[in-house]
């Protein structure tokens, strides 16, 4: 049981180390992100990851910069706020639940896409959007999937 | 004749100014906000807007401007008016100085209605949660027009507890369907519970605006028979207002108001409460007066709400129904202090 343990972590650990190499090869500098969670209702404020969750966790092995400050795990920050910081990635969360219109990553997509403000946002103009699951943006060895997603998704979106 | 000619001049110098006020409030509302945008962007993005001059701002400051901001203070505006405007007719109406859309429970009947779709899931559209928000104002306000038509008979005092009772259990109904939820649906909810302008965009000024212009003139209209009201129905019967008719459009007015807002932002507390009183204060109790002064003071009362909101704390938007509470509960002892001295 224990060696199964063992292969299992010395696994993730490989995973991890190989998606921040490939990261890293890209060399990426003033590259910055913001993960969105959901909304409690479809236009106002939405629930983005803090500086402190696994999605800071992913941000900083990865080279990218949070454009949150916030302590929270994941605070309600303005739209105004995210589209004057102008992330250059956006990455949305994709689960079953649908509590929330917001819940819904199509609907996240329609936002960006059609809010006037929003759809100004580099990430969005250039279609700079990484789905990953919502289960691994909670601490869970499911993080290093998310990463692994994340890392690959950069090389394709021509980030300087 | 020029006596007649004088007081139109007088009337038409104060509505300059208070427009002129109110256009103030909405540009110091576009102008502040959490991120710095100077004052020569906000000119630039309304002429560019207004009289389609060029620019060359970034597109997001502009959007910010102008599909952000202006269109969240002109909700504000709209909704602060018709809540104090809704206030003051059911104040007079029912002749209780404590009545307001919030106390009252028109406003927690809308927030009922609005809790149970978000946690009981029923529908999801927001044409859903606008007719859910007018049946449960409709049926708040009718067991309130029972209560009221009680306490008028036996006197203010009893017809007010009747009231604040029906409110109290409306506010329980949405307690105990918020206690079924979990922490991220307790924080869904609050935005019904406290008001949020943060969603806020075009269509939605195209509703709110037009509503609180009703209501105004709803209100206007009647202002002579609001001002019988002031000596009860009978004497109002007796005056020759219609009272039947005249209750029935002003509760009208005040429901459809309040319904509307509160599907817009949430319910907002004590807007409606504080207000008339001040403004009672100010020009008197004669509602030609009263009205439009209650109408002005309500929109740049929530605009002010709003950017405190905004900038109480840095980068974090407290809820609005918290910067009015802590501006109206002071309030609303005061004007319970004062009654019971009255009494």
């Amino acid at each position: 049981m224990a060696d199964r343990g063992k292969a299992l972590v010395a696994d993730l650990k490989s995973r991890e180390a190989a998606a921040i190499r490939s990261a890293q090869a890209l060399d990426l500098q003033d590259v910055s992100a913001v993960f969105w969670f959901s909304s409690a209702e479809m236009d106002i404020d939405p629930y983005v990851a803090g500086r402190k969750g696994p999605p800071a966790y992913m941000m900083n092995a990865l080279g990218l910069k949070n454009i949150i400050e916030s302590d929270e795990e994941w605070p309600v920050v303005s739209w105004e706020t995210i589209a004057r910081a102008n992330p250059s990635v956006i990455v949305i969360a994709r689960m079953d639940r649908r509590r929330f219109e917001a819940d819904n990553y199509e609907k996240k997509l329609e936002f960006l896409k059609t809010d006037p403000v929003a759809r100004e946002m580099e990430a969005v103009k250039s279609d700079r959007i990484v789905i990953l699951d919502a289960h691994s943006m909670d601490p869970s060895i499911r993080n290093i999937a998310a990463l692994e997603t994340l890392a690959a998704a950069l090389p394709e979106f021509d980030l300087k | 004749m020029s006596g007649a000619t004088a007081s139109l001049r007088a009337l038409a110098a104060v509505s300059a100014g208070g427009l002129a006020v109110l256009m103030l409030a909405v540009m110091a509302g576009i102008v502040i906000g959490e991120a710095p945008l100077p004052l020569s962007a906000v000119l630039e993005v309304l002429s560019v807007r207004l009289f389609g001059a060029d620019t060359l701002l970034d597109p997001i400051d502009a959007g910010i401007i102008w599909n952000y901001r202006l269109p969240r203070t002109l909700v504000a505006a709209s909704c602060g008016a018709a809540l104090s405007l809704s206030g003051l007719v059911l104040q007079s109406l029912v002749r209780n100085a404590l009545a307001d859309p919030y106390l009252l429970g028109v406003s927690a009947g809308a927030s009922t209605g609005a809790v149970a779709v978000t946690i009981l899931g029923v529908g999801g559209e927001l044409i859903e949660h606008f007719r859910r928000c007018l049946c449960r104002c409709g049926a708040g306000l009718s067991d309130r027009r029972a209560a009221g038509a009680r306490g008028g008979r036996r006197g203010g005092a009893d017809g007010a507890g009747g009231h604040r009772r029906v409110a109290a259990f409306q506010r329980a109904d949405v307690l105990f369907i918020a206690k079924s939820a979990n922490a991220e649906q307790a924080r869904g909810i609050m935005f019904w519970l406290l008001g949020n302008l943060s969603g806020v965009r075009w269509p939605d000024v195209t509703l709110a605006v037009p509503i609180a212009v009703l209501g105004f003139a709803a209100c206007l209209i009647h202002a002579r028979a609001l001002d019988a009201f002031s000596f009860g129905t009978e004497s109002a019967a007796s005056l020759g207002v219609p009272v039947r008719r005249v209750q029935l459009v002003l509760i009208g007015a005040v429901t459809l108001m309040a319904a509307v807002m509160v599907s817009l932002v949430g319910a907002i507390g004590f807007v409606g409460l504080v207000i008339p009183h001040a403004m009672r204060f100010v020009v008197g109790v004669r509602h030609f007066r009263l009205i439009p002064a209650t109408a002005l003071a309500g929109a740049v009362f929530l605009i002010a709400a709003d950017i405190v909101s905004r900038m109480l704390i840095a980068g974090q938007v407290v809820p609005i129904g918290v910067v009015t509470a802590l501006v109206g509960a002071p309030g609303f002892a005061i004007i319970l202090i004062r009654n019971r001295a009255r009494a």
